[in-house]
C-alpha cells in the first residue's frame, strides 16, 4: 500500500493509518494535534471540525484517504499566542469559552464563514452558526466575537 | 506480553482476563505534578500520602524560588471560571501578581482534599474565613511577615507587600527570598484574619479567564489529549440495557482478528476491546459479538405512574405544621395542580475520557472527575489496592455540569489498565456518553395549597415522587461500570424521621420548600429504585422542585387574581429575595395586572412569566423573568426576552459571574423546552444530538439583561446555578400569560403546547 501524505497547516505528514481512518484520529493521535476533538463521531456537533481546502468540514467522518494532497488547515495553524488570528482575539478577548471544547469548531467553521461572507449581520452569523453546537450556553458571547472579527478583518 | 493480554483471536476461549501480576514497576512520575513544588510526600518517588493533611500550610501552597506561588485546590476549573477566581483570591490575600501565580488543581498527591467541586460550593468555600484557600493563605501571609519582621528588625504592622515583595523601614525583602523552595513547617493556627472584600483589589474585577487563550489557540491540553509511553486504545461495548448479562464474548466474524487488537477484556457484564490505535478500537468494538441476557426496562408511557407507585422508597418529611388536612378543608379557595419533570442529561459536548496506567499495585488515572479524592477510592476497590495506590490527577475535559461520564470512563480505563498491563487511553462513543451517564432524576409533584378569604396564601401542601438509583463515586456501583462489573449497589437510604420545623426552605438543600410565609406547610418525599443511574444534574432537585414550587405560586396568584410579581412579594420575608425580585421587575418594565389578563389576537401570543428562589435556602438569590411568544397553529414556543438579577453575596469576577448566567439561560430554556430523555423496553433511545438534541444559535433570546446586587459584607455564595434553576416555571409562567394555558409538563414540546392550547 502507497504511503499516504497529508498537507496540514503547511506541513506534509506520513499517514500511518489505515486509509479509511477518519481524518481525526490521525491528526490528534500521530500528529498530536490538539485543536479539532472527538464529540460525536457522526457529523452532528462539529467539535472536529478543520478546513480542507477552505471549507469547513467534519474530520471525524471524513477518511483520511479523501483529503490526501489537499490543503488541510486547523485551529493551531490559525495563529498563535503572540499573534492569534483576529477571531482566536475575538475569541479571548470576548471570553467566548466556557469548557471551549466546542471552540475549535465555533473557529474554524467562523473563519469559512467570514471568507464567503465578509461582512454578516447578527441573523446571518447565527444562521451559519446553527450546525456547530455549544452546551455551556457561550452562544452570545461567540456571536459577539465573530461580529468583531469581522470588523477587524474588513 | 503477560498471557492476559493475549487477545482471543476468533471465537472466545476466555471472557474474563484476570488481573496481571505481581512485579512492581515504579511508578512514572505523573505528567502535572512539578517535584520542585509537590507536596513533601512524594519524596520516595513509589506511593503518594493516603490524604494531603488539609491543617499543614504546606499543603495548600508553596514558593518557589523565583517567587512563584504554586497553589494546590481541591476545586477544579470546569470551564465556570473557578480557576480564575481562585487565584484572585491567592493575588490579594498574599499580595502577588496573578501572572506569578500557578495552580495545580485537584491531585491526590498535592491537593487537599475538598470535597466534590459541585453544587455552587467552590467559590464559597475558597472564599470562607475557614477551612479554605482564603485561611490558608491569610495564615502564609502573616508567617511571612513574621518573617520578614524578623529578618528586617521592622514590627510586621509596619510592613507592606507589594508583588510578593514585603517593605518597611526602608528595606525590602522578597518571599522568594524569605522562604523560596522551602517549607513552611506551620500548622494553619486561625490566628491570621484574611482580608475583608473592601481591602481585596483583584477580588471584585473581571480577571480574564486565565485558560481561555489556551483554549482559544487550540493549545489546551484536555484529558482527551493525556498520552503516556506505550499507551494503547480501548473502546467499551455496552450491554442493551443496565441490568443485562453478558452471556458470552461470541467473538469476532469469520474468526478474524481486528487489525491492531490488542485484547478483549470482560468482567462481569463489563467488555471492552483494547487496540494499539483508537480507530482500531473503534471498528473491532462495532465488530465483537456478544450474547446478552437482556433485561427489559420499565415502559417509557409509564413513567410517572410509576415515580408514585415505587416501593420500598425512602420517605422524607421536610416540614410538617400538623394543621394542612384542616388549613386545606377551610381555605376560601383550594388549588391544586400536578407537575412532571423528565429524565435529562448532562450531555457533555466532547465524550468523556480517561487515561489510566497501572503499574503493578499502583494507578495512576488522569481524569475530569469532579472528585479525585472520591473517584480514587472507587477506582481502589475496582482494581483491590489499598487507597493510596491510586494516584488521581484532574485534568480537565468537556464541561460536565455534574455526574457526566467522566467517573465511569476514569474506572472503566483503570480496570482496562490493570487487565492488560499496559497504560490505557479510553473515549466513549456519543452513544456510550448518552446512554451510559448518571441521569438527572425524574420527578411527580402533587400539589395542594389553598387562599384565605384575604387571597393570602395559608396553606401548602406538596408531595414529591422521585427515582434514583447510584450516584457519585464513593462506591464503584454507583455507576454504571461498577454496576455492570458486579459490585454490590448501595441500598436504598432508610427513611429519616420526620424534621419538622417552622422554618421553610432550610430544612433541605433542595429547594424543596417554597421561598414563602405560608403557615401551613407540609412538605413530604418519596424516593424509590430507578430502572437508570441517576446522579447530580447542574441545579440537582432543586430545578425539579423549583419547577412545581414557582409554577404553583403562580397558578395561587391566578386563583388570588394577583399580580405574579406582587403576590410573590406580599408573601415574602427575605429582604435579598425581595431585592431581586424588585430588580428584575424593574429591569423587565413590569407591567403590575394578573396574568393572563391581557392576552392578544392571532396566531402569535406573547406573554412574560417570572420565578424566583434563594438556591438551597442559603446560596444564592436569583429572580428572572421570561418573555415568550407561542405559535398557537404549531405550538413552538419562543423565549424573545429575559431579565435576571441575582445576589450572590460579593460579586468575586463581574464578567464571570454574567457568563454562568448566560449560560445557565441557555441550558434552562433547552431543559424547558427540548430536553427528555427516552427508551424502549430493549434500550435507551436518546443516543446522540439527533434523538437528544439541545438548544442552538438560532433559539438565542434576542435580548438577555443581567444585574447582579454586589454585597461585600455577607459571605460569598454560588452562581453557577442560580438562574438555571429559575427558567422552567418562568417560562411556563409566561405561556400561561400569554395563553392563558397552564403547561404543567416538562419539555414544553410544540406538541405539548398545542395539545394544551386545544384541550
Amino acid at each position: 500500500m502507497a504511503k499516504l501524505v497529508i498537507n496540514v497547516d503547511g506541513s506534509r505528514h506520513a499517514v500511518k493509518a489505515a486509509g479509511d481512518t477518519p481524518l481525526l484520529y490521525v491528526l490528534q493521535d500521530e500528529l498530536g494535534l490538539t485543536g479539532p476533538r472527538f464529540g460525536c463521531g457522526l457529523s452532528q456537533c462539529g467539535a472536529c471540525t478543520v478546513q480542507v481546502n477552505g471549507k469547513a468540514i467534519r474530520s471525524c467522518v471524513t477518511p483520511v484517504v479523501g483529503v490526501a494532497g489537499k490543503k488541510i488547515s486547523t485551529l493551531q495553524g490559525q495563529g498563535t499566542a503572540e499573534k492569534p488570528s483576529a477571531l482566536q482575539k475575538a475569541f479571548i478577548d470576548h471570553q467566548a469559552a466556557q469548557c471551549g471544547y466546542c471552540t475549535n469548531g465555533m473557529i474554524m467553521a467562523a473563519d469559512a464563514f467570514l471568507k464567503k461572507t465578509p461582512n454578516p449581520t447578527e441573523a446571518e452569523i447565527k444562521k451559519a452558526m446553527n450546525p456547530w453546537l455549544c452546551r455551556c450556553g457561550t452562544h452570545y458571547r461567540i456571536v459577539a466575537a465573530i461580529k468583531d472579527a469581522a470588523k477587524a478583518m474588513s | 506480553m503477560p498471557e492476559t493480554a493475549t487477545p482471543p483471536s476468533g471465537l472466545s476461549r476466555r471472557h474474563f482476563l484476570a488481573g496481571t501480576g505481581a512485579m512492581f514497576v515504579a511508578l512514572t512520575l505523573p505528567r502535572l505534578l512539578e517535584p520542585k513544588s509537590a507536596f513533601g510526600a512524594i519524596e520516595s518517588g513509589k506511593i503518594g500520602p493516603p490524604t494531603v493533611n488539609a491543617t499543614l500550610l504546606d499543603s495548600w501552597l508553596a514558593i518557589g524560588g523565583d517567587g512563584l506561588v504554586t497553589v494546590h485546590t481541591g476545586k477544579v476549573e470546569l470551564g465556570t471560571g473557578v480557576l480564575t477566581t481562585t487565584m484572585q483570591l491567592a493575588a490579594d490575600e498574599l499580595d502577588v501578581a496573578i501572572a506569578n501565580i500557578r495552580v495545580i488543581e485537584g491531585d491526590t498527591w498535592v491537593t487537599p482534599d475538598q470535597s466534590y467541586t459541585a453544587g455552587s460550593q467552590s467559590n464559597k468555600v475558597q472564599y470562607g474565613l475557614t477551612g479554605g484557600l482564603r485561611q490558608a493563605a491569610a495564615e502564609a501571609r502573616l508567617a511571612l511577615l513574621n518573617m520578614a519582621s524578623a529578618q528586617l528588625g521592622v514590627p510586621a504592622d509596619q510592613l507592606t507587600v507589594t508583588d510578593g515583595v514585603v517593605s518597611g523601614g526602608g528595606q525590602k525583602v522578597s518571599y522568594a527570598q524569605l522562604i523560596g523552595n522551602r517549607t513552611f513547617d506551620l500548622a494553619i493556627t486561625g490566628k491570621a484574619v484574611p482580608k475583608t472584600f473592601q481591602q481585596y483589589k483583584v477580588v471584585g474585577t473581571s480577571v480574564p479567564r486565565v485558560e481561555v487563550p489556551a483554549k482559544a489557540l487550540g493549545e489546551f491540553e484536555y484529558v482527551q489529549y493525556v498520552k503516556v509511553p506505550g499507551m494503547v486504545h480501548a473502546r467499551v461495548v455496552r450491554p442493551p440495557t443496565l441490568d443485562s448479562k453478558l452471556v458470552k464474548v461470541i467473538g469476532f466474524p469469520h474468526h478474524r482478528k481486528p487489525a491492531g487488537l490488542v485484547a478483549v477484556v470482560a468482567k462481569g457484564s463489563f467488555v471492552a476491546v483494547v487496540a494499539e490505535q483508537e480507530y482500531q478500537a473503534i471498528q473491532a468494538a462495532e465488530a465483537l459479538q456478544l450474547q446478552w441476557n437482556t433485561a427489559p426496562l420499565p415502559s417509557f408511557d409509564n413513567l410517572y405512574n410509576d415515580l408514585r407507585t415505587l416501593s420500598p422508597t425512602t420517605d422524607r418529611v421536610l416540614i410538617d405544621t400538623k394543621d394542612v388536612d384542616g388549613a386545606l378543608a377551610n381555605a376560601a379557595t383550594k388549588v391544586e395542580a400536578t407537575y412532571y419533570h423528565p429524565i435529562q442529561m448532562h450531555g457533555s459536548m466532547g465524550t468523556s475520557c480517561a487515561v489510566a496506567s497501572v503499574e503493578g499495585q499502583t494507578a495512576t488515572v488522569w481524569s475530569g472527575t469532579q472528585g479525585v479524592y472520591q473517584l480514587r477510592g472507587a477506582i481502589a476497590t475496582a482494581l483491590g489496592f489499598p487507597t493510596p495506590n491510586v494516584h488521581v490527577v484532574y485534568t480537565e475535559g468537556s464541561g460536565c455540569y455534574g455526574l457526566n461520564g467522566a467517573d465511569n470512563v476514569s474506572l472503566d480505563a483503570a480496570v482496562i489498565s490493570q487487565q492488560v498491563g499496559k497504560p490505557v487511553r479510553l473515549q466513549y462513543s456519543r452513544a456510550d456518553e448518552h446512554k451510559w451517564e448518571n441521569f438527572g432524576q425524574p420527578y411527580v409533584h402533587s400539589m395542594h395549597g389553598g387562599l384565605d378569604a384575604n387571597g393570602n396564601v395559608s396553606v401548602w401542601d406538596f408531595v414529591a415522587y422521585t427515582a434514583s438509583r447510584g450516584g457519585r463515586p464513593g462506591p464503584p456501583a454507583n455507576l454504571p461500570t461498577g454496576v455492570m462489573m458486579g459490585f454490590t449497589e448501595s441500598p436504598l437510604a432508610a427513611s429519616p424521621p420526620p424534621t419538622p420545623t417552622q422554618k421553610p426552605n432550610t430544612v433541605d438543600n433542595s429547594n424543596s420548600g417554597p421561598s414563602y410565609v405560608i403557615p401551613s406547610q407540609r412538605l413530604v418525599s418519596h424516593s424509590g429504585p430507578h430502572a437508570f443511574m441517576a446522579g447530580p444534574l447542574r441545579s440537582p432537585n432543586r430545578i425539579q422542585n423549583t419547577w412545581a414550587n414557582e409554577s404553583f405560586m403562580d397558578e395561587l396568584a391566578h386563583a388570588a387574581g394577583a399580580d405574579a410579581v406582587a403576590f410573590r412579594l406580599k408573601h415574602l420575608a427575605d429582604q435579598r429575595l425581595i431585592d431581586v425580585i424588585n430588580l428584575s421587575a424593574k429591569m423587565a418594565k413590569w407591567e403590575t395586572r394578573p396574568s393572563a389578563s391581557k392576552i392578544g389576537g392571532g396566531r402569535y401570543k406573547t406573554g412574560r412569566g417570572m420565578a424566583a428562589m434563594v438556591y438551597e435556602g442559603d446560596n444564592g438569590y436569583n429572580s428572572a423573568v421570561f418573555q415568550v411568544t407561542v405559535d398557537t397553529q404549531t405550538g413552538k414556543v419562543v423565549v424573545d426576552k429575559v431579565w435576571t438579577a441575582q445576589d450572590c453575596g460579593p460579586v468575586l469576577n463581574p464578567d464571570g459571574m454574567k457568563a454562568q448566567a448566560e449560560g445557565c439561560l441557555m441550558q434552562t430554556i433547552s431543559r424547558a423546552l427540548i430536553e427528555e430523555v427516552k427508551w424502549k423496553t430493549d434500550g435507551i433511545t436518546s443516543v446522540d444530538w439527533e434523538t437528544y438534541p439541545v438548544i442552538r444559535f438560532n433559539a438565542m433570546p434576542e435580548t438577555f439583561e443581567f444585574q447582579a446586587i454586589n454585597r461585600p459584607d455577607v459571605t460569598v455564595m454560588g452562581a453557577g446555578e442560580v438562574l438555571i434553576t429559575n427558567g422552567p416555571a418562568a417560562i411556563a409562567n409566561a405561556i400561561f400569560d400569554a395563553t392563558g394555558v397552564r403547561l404543567r409538563q416538562l419539555p414544553m414540546t410544540p406538541a405539548r403546547v398545542l395539545a394544551a392550547l386545544k384541550a
